[in-house]
């Protein structure tokens, strides 16, 4: 791969390197590490966006560099049948992130203590602003009191649009756990949530079709 | 709107800005050198990862060529004074040149000293120096142009790979180099650090031109 890389043009290069599934680009970066850079532009914003929702910019900036370190220095073990290695770097970002927890519940506080901003023109606007207000606040609440087990799945499926089978990859575990996982995780946060009037769409049986 | 739709609804934090990113990557690049260039020897999984990694981060600043004359100045400085063979030498800069990468682009010229084998002053450890002395020439030269061009991740590989010359045989070993050479190059690793380019431009001009 390199050899063929140094011989083409560019614009060659680049079809070369798209045409490369994340799995033969790890493969080959055993023998040829600078491939790993590739992983690197290609996975960067996803990580990078889903760490940084988790636990705020500043942590979350410098996880992200973690998450591709610890995956370079592991990336002899990376199952070569997966040919995106976007779930088995957000396994590695959730696991990372879970060593800042006390950030990320103070992330989730901030967010549930966010303030309507901004001039309103009428009473009408104003409480809608006001309701929406709690009601994010409520929401991050809720995620903030789940199972950390649990709240992993839901944020996975929610904020990195990962499938149930990209999130069993992601972590490992069955994808008969990531489904009683999310269930458990949207029961109860249907539960605190239910009694709100913020929320009357909740106030149905929970769909178990999830 | 179900549970996960008011999950995802929750407020968004703003993509990576260009400059955010450029620092994400230089912090990614420069943990790869940290891991790589520590020394070879005692335990620990860097060890399996030294040439490799170094490769990987410099791969991430597709900086140009960089052009460093020889190893000049630095030739004349050390010495074991032990008598050793071509294959001894040849071994030796094999050894050193799988353990060092230079910088993005740049590929080790032949570096057997012919002319000290020609009159028979070839001495054991000449092959380490040829190498580490190059390598120092090689990443110096390219703190130099990435700072120049205002490369901060370029900047940020080299400093990391310029720390570790104090540690590199040719440098640390008492037989081959003096007070005096240790002072020079823990005067480079404190400029690279401090951002301040005057004792690598001397360093440059007065051992690899």
């Amino acid at each position: 791969v390199q050899e063929s890389r140094n011989r083409i043009t560019p614009s060659r290069q680049e079809w070369v390197m798209d045409s490369l599934s994340d799995a033969d680009i790890i493969a080959h970066s055993m023998r040829d590490p600078d491939l790993f850079a590739e992983i690197f532009e290609r996975h960067f914003d996803s990580v990078y966006a889903y760490l940084v929702r988790r636990v705020g910019p500043d942590v979350g900036g410098d996880l992200t560099a973690d998450v591709f370190l610890a995956a370079f220095e592991s990336r002899g073990r990376y199952d070569l049948s997966r040919l995106i290695s976007r779930p088995w770097l957000l396994g590695i970002a959730t696991n990372l992130a879970h060593r800042h927890w006390r950030t990320e519940r103070l992330r989730l506080e901030s967010i549930a203590n966010t303030a309507p901003s901004g001039e309103v023109d009428t009473e009408d606007e104003t409480v809608e602003r006001v309701d929406a207000a709690a009601a994010v606040s409520e929401v991050a609440d809720a995620v903030a009191s789940l199972d950390a087990g649990w709240r992993d799945v839901l944020l996975l499926i929610a904020w990195a649009d990962l499938s149930y089978a990209e999130v069993s990859e992601a972590l490992d575990i069955p994808i008969g756990t990531v489904r009683s996982r999310l269930s458990r995780a949207r029961q109860q946060i249907r539960r605190r949530l239910a009694a709100s009037p913020l929320f009357p769409e909740l106030s149905y049986p929970l769909d178990t079709g999830v | 709107m179900d549970e996960i739709e008011l999950v995802r609804s929750l407020p968004a934090p703003a993509p990576a800005s260009p400059t955010e990113r450029d620092r994400i990557r230089a912090s990614f690049a420069t943990g790869l050198v940290q891991m790589a260039t520590r020394p070879r020897t005692g335990s620990g999984w860097w060890r399996r990862l030294s040439r490799p990694a170094v490769l990987a981060a410099t791969a991430l600043f597709l900086a140009g060529m960089v052009t460093v004359v020889a190893a000049g100045v630095f030739a004349e400085w050390g010495g074991a004074g032990v008598a050793a063979t071509e294959a001894d030498i040849r071994a030796e800069i094999a050894d050193m040149q799988a353990a060092i990468a230079l910088p993005p682009g740049e590929t080790y010229p032949d570096l057997f000293p012919h002319k000290a084998a020609e009159t028979n002053n070839l001495a054991k450890y000449l092959g380490v120096q040829q190498v580490q002395f190059y390598a120092m020439c090689s990443w110096a030269t390219y703190w130099l142009e990435s700072h120049a061009a205002n490369d901060a991740g370029g900047v940020a590989v080299a400093t990391a790979v310029i720390a570790e010359f104090p540690t590199w045989q040719a440098i640390a070993d008492p037989r081959l180099a003096d007070d005096t050479i240790r002072r020079q190059i823990d005067e480079v690793v404190a400029a690279a650090a401090a951002g301040d380019r005057e004792p690598i431009d001397g360093l440059v001009a007065a051992a690899c031109q």
